[in-house]
């Protein structure tokens, strides 16, 4: 216990503040910019670390990660890009919110969703790590092939207003997800020759094209040089009318994210989706989804925050990272020459404590400077579209190009870029195919690698409990979103109808 | 206007070019390097080749940049080293997939389209199975594959990767069958193993060193020449009566056609910058294994390498016919 | 019946198709049951199962009324066309990727903002110069110094390094 305050101590040094507050400024930058992903912010930062004191090196990846987190909603609300793929929920709602002339009213409450969601998963980080850790292990590949079949069911609640093209989008989206090197046998599916889609199709290329490059395709038809869209930017903490509105997705997106996080593999952007589509399907107004609604932000911000810490905990106890940010931390706590799991616990617990507190801090920081910064952020929008849109055009091409310094990418880019254009003027949901690519490899490659071990037998499926529950849990997330479509498709035709809302019941 | 200051920018480019071009014969490096990682930021190449790259910043007092061409599996990268201006001031480093990368029908290039430079590192992999396993040398798990065939599983960290390959050099010579599961990357199939999914991982020591210290994994034998220096106590497969070595590596290359008396200073920088006491140290906490060899000896390593991964791909059926 | 959607699905119908006739070549696993075709080619099917399902319905649905503005408004080749402007706005990124490497970032970029500049309308140099190079000076420095990744240096390489 001593230790433990002696840790937080530390960490509360100035500092150590001053470098954790570092950390996230540079986190919430790099979150914000289209392309660049908390995984590639840290990534790029760790060798700088090499050399200084565990402490300080940790504390800035940390803060970056946390800040990131946080960042990619702020481009996601504004300009309908989601800044990294954790943010793709938050456009759906987020967006039509800034559209209205309410930005400050999305990033006030992506902030503070992101701190509570943030805050919550650094808690329970540190009182639950051993329990939790645990039942991660139990997770193999079946049960991993549930979970991204789980994640799947989300689809129909992100469809729109016809299942049936959110259907086609997802398998679509499925559809291309397979395209490269197959996960079991190495056979190049798709390809076309192109050794570029080797490793499958760059996933963020085809993000920015999707979302970013699409909507500046649908801009510049209406733009006129003076355009700009109004914003009140009057706040930095939601109103309490918001809040009330928005707890119980908050309290549910903490404890789904935290724990999503924690599953190996299962990372920001999953979890982001399942509290939406969880938040859409128990609300009492669904049919207003998609449209701005305020706690499908508060869902998909505060879940994607609750996963670092949910992350951290394998990381930590087992040295197992928890998503694709920690899998890079990992290798930060190696250059510190220290090993993360049981040994951590034993031979460093000043380190694990210092972690534990790092993050606590470094979600303070985050909203401390979010808050500082939502004024200036969303300055973006007021900026002239005339403007805006050709800066957001550099961005997107220098963001799809960078990952791999790949012409190829951002040719890829804007091909999805055209089509996302002319599938959104048709009606038809972008987010099932995102939804799609990041869930269709996960679930494919392992089924068959529990197919593999099982000798080609699918009946390995129903011997892991686990497994059968998230199963169930699925074809149950269905048959009650089929449902719902039903009730929002009545609802939209009676108030098209009486021409006026329905009340809530 | 913007077209004469672009012809202006386009002289001065071409000015640049020439002066590099007379500055190249005297003295080696004029301008700054270029280092082509073909794989991300932040995997273990690119932590590596970054803290080269500092060495030899150092020592060449010269700008040196790392820049991470990836995709196709390696393909695109190494393409890029092959294809690099030959004037000294590209340097790639070239990974174990070159190797097994054409046996597949993916690259039509080889080793010998590079001018290898030095052999940096070599990670062997390890047997390693889940701590509670009653199995505690080779013999017993050879016993154990045996008495249940169909059962064993090893876990690997791709289709055609260099573990997968490992594993199956692993089979060849404790003369067993066993299944092998392909993950993304060598961690979650060492989470697997972890959690007692599988019953095996043929992965680098490095990739099992925090779950072996932890306790939660051990490892049965060390398939390189010499024991690994984290584990000392682990014995090599060659001690167990199982003569196979095997391992991945990372080395230095040129693409062809860089003068000789170039070539000269870069080996010089080069092996320099590998004697840095600062990337010794680096090597060393990152569990890297760092195994040097010279231009000569490096291609002769990679000509016998590259002929055991094409014999192991073929019998895996991996290999294109 | 609903045009659009028709012809929505079709193209599901189309591309599902190819997709799974694609699928046949592709090699059978000897071990497993499942091999690389298993997932890709029901996929296909449920891609093509969905569009068909989407063109049934569209096919019951009553004549929508075309969108107005699409109708209405007669096809003019020019700038003020804003159909005009967004695949000016296509082919400008598409010029902008092929010029990236052998001019260099910078100015790419720099010509890029420019044009987009005024096919949008601006109409004030000093603020279109201002601007254009601002942010790609802010994007340059993001990216080279702040992250370490090198952007094309192209013609500007002996003046930047």
């Amino acid at each position: 216990m001593e230790l433990l305050l002696h840790s937080f101590g530390n960490v509360f040094h100035p500092s150590v503040m001053l470098i954790i507050a570092m950390g996230v400024a540079i986190g919430i930058t790099i979150g914000a910019l289209p392309g660049l992903t908390a995984t590639m912010g840290v990534a790029l930062l760790v060798p700088l670390t090499f050399g200084r004191p565990p402490l300080e090196s940790l504390a800035m990846l940390l803060g970056l990660y946390c800040g990131a987190m946080y960042g990619g909603s702020i481009a996601a609300i504004l300009v309908r890009t989601p800044g990294t793929p954790a943010a793709a929920a938050t456009v759906l709602e987020g967006y039509p919110i800034a559209q209205r002339g309410e930005a400050g009213r999305a990033l006030s409450m992506a902030l503070f969703a992101s701190f509570s969601g943030g805050l919550t998963g650094a808690l329970i980080m540190t009182f639950m790590s051993p329990v939790i850790s645990d039942v991660a292990l139990e997770f193999s590949t079946v049960e991993y092939f549930a979970l991204a079949v789980f994640g799947l069911s989300v689809i129909v609640s992100i469809s729109g207003k016809s299942i049936v093209k959110g259907l086609m989008a997802g398998f679509f989206g499925l559809l291309i997800s397979t395209i490269g090197a197959d996960p079991i046998s190495g056979f190049p599916r798709f390809i076309f020759g192109q050794m570029d889609l080797f490793e499958g199709p760059p996933f963020i290329p085809t993000l920015i094209g999707l979302f970013a490059v699409s909507e500046v395709l649908a801009n510049v038809q209406i733009t006129r040089a003076t355009q700009r869209v109004l914003a009140a930017v009057d706040r930095f903490f939601p109103s309490k009318a918001d809040l009330k509105a928005s707890w119980k997705a908050i309290c549910r997106g903490s404890v789904l994210g935290s724990f999503i996080g924690a599953i190996p593999g299962a990372g920001g952007d999953i979890a982001a989706f399942v509290s939406y589509g969880e938040t859409k399907r128990t609300s009492k107004h669904p049919e207003k989804f998609g449209t701005g609604v305020i706690e499908g932000v508060a869902a998909s911000e505060c879940a994607n925050n609750a996963c670092s810490g949910g992350a951290m905990i394998p990381l930590l106890s087992l040295g197992v990272p928890g998503d694709a940010v920690t899998a890079v931390l990992l290798g930060a706590f190696v250059i510190q020459g220290l090993q993360p799991g049981p040994l951590l616990y034993k031979e460093h617990i000043d380190i694990v404590y210092n972690v534990f507190a790092s993050m606590i801090v470094a979600n303070f920081a985050v909203l401390i400077i979010g808050a500082l910064g939502i004024r200036l952020f969303a300055k973006v929008i007021l900026v002239r579209k005339a403007i805006l849109m050709p800066s957001i055009l550099v961005l997107s091409i220098v963001g799809a190009y960078a990952m791999r310094r790949d012409v190829f990418d951002v040719y890829f880019m804007l091909g999805f870029g055209v089509f996302g254009y002319f599938m959104q003027k048709y009606d038809f949901p972008l987010s099932p195919i995102l939804l799609a690519l990041i869930l269709g490899p996960m679930a494919e490659a392992n089924l068959r690698r529990s197919l593999v071990v099982s000798g080609g037998d699918f009946g390995i499926i129903l011997t892991r409990p686990i497994a059968v529950a998230l199963l169930v849990l699925a074809v149950g997330s269905l048959i009650a979103g089929f449902y719902n479509h039903r009730k929002i498709a009545r609802r939209l035709a009676e108030q098209e109808r009486t021409g006026r809302d329905v009340p809530d019941e | 206007m913007k077209r004469r200051s672009l012809l202006a920018g386009m002289a001065a480019a071409a000015v640049g070019c020439m002066m590099s071009f007379t500055a190249q014969a005297a003295d080696w490096p004029a301008k700054p390097v270029t280092m082509i990682c073909p794989w991300s930021a932040g995997g273990g190449t690119d932590l590596l080749l970054r803290k080269f790259a500092d060495s030899l910043s150092k020592i060449t007092k010269q700008t040196v940049t790392v820049v991470n061409t990836t995709g196709g599996g390696g393909a695109i990268g190494h393409a890029a080293i092959m294809r690099a201006p030959a004037d000294g001031y590209t340097i790639g480093m070239i990974t174990f997939e070159l190797n097994s990368l054409p046996p597949q029908g993916l690259i039509p290039f080889t080793w010998k389209d590079f001018d290898p430079m030095m052999r940096v590192n070599v990670d062997a992999p390890a047997l390693t199975v889940n701590a509670k396993s009653p199995m505690n040398g080779l013999k017993d798990f050879a016993d154990y594959a045996k008495a249940h065939p169909g059962d064993v599983t090893i876990g690997n960290s791709g289709p055609g990767s260099v573990w997968h390959i490992a594993a199956a050099m692993m089979a060849e010579e404790l003369g067993i069958t066993a299944k092998y599961v392909p993950f993304d990357g060598a961690a979650p199939a060492v989470t697997a193993l972890v959690g007692n999914h599988l019953t095996a991982v043929s992965v680098s020591v490095a990739e099992v060193r925090s779950q072996v210290a932890g306790g939660n994994l051990k490892m049965l034998g060390v398939m390189g020449e010499e024991r690994s220096s984290l584990f000392p106590d682990v014995p090599t497969f060659a001690e167990q009566g199982v003569k196979a070595t095997f391992g991945t590596w990372r080395g230095l290359a040129l693409p062809k056609g860089v003068k000789p008396e170039t070539k000269a200073q870069i080996q010089k920088a080069l092996k320099a910058a590998y004697d840095d006491p600062e990337f010794q140290a680096f090597a060393k906490s990152a569990g890297l294994n760092l195994a040097y060899q010279d231009d000569k000896a490096f291609e002769k390593f990679l000509e016998k390498n590259a002929n055991d991964v094409a014999r192991v791909m073929r019998s895996l059926g991996l290999a294109k016919k | 019946m609903n045009r659009a959607n028709f012809v929505c699905g079709a193209i599901g119908v189309a591309v599902g198709g190819g997709a799974y006739f694609r699928t046949s070549d592709f090699p059978a696993d000897v071990v497993m049951k499942i091999g690389p075709a298993f997932f890709p080619s029901m996929l296909a099917g449920g891609l093509m199962l969905s569009s068909a399902a989407l063109m049934v319905i569209a096919a019951m649905e009553a004549a929508q009324p075309a969108a107005p503005d699409a109708e209405a408004e007669p096809f003019r080749l020019s700038l003020g066309d804003g159909r005009v402007r967004a695949v000016v706005t296509t082919l400008a990124v598409l010029a902008f990727t092929l010029v990236l490497v052998p001019l260099g970032f910078i100015p790419t970029s720099v010509i890029f903002l420019l044009a987009m500049m005024a096919l949008l309308g601006v109409r004030r140099p000093l603020l279109m110069a201002a601007t254009s190079v601002g942010v790609t000076l802010g994007i340059w420095l993001i990216f080279e110094k702040l992250l370490v990744l090198t952007l094309p240096a192209g013609i500007l390489e002996s003046v930047l390094y």
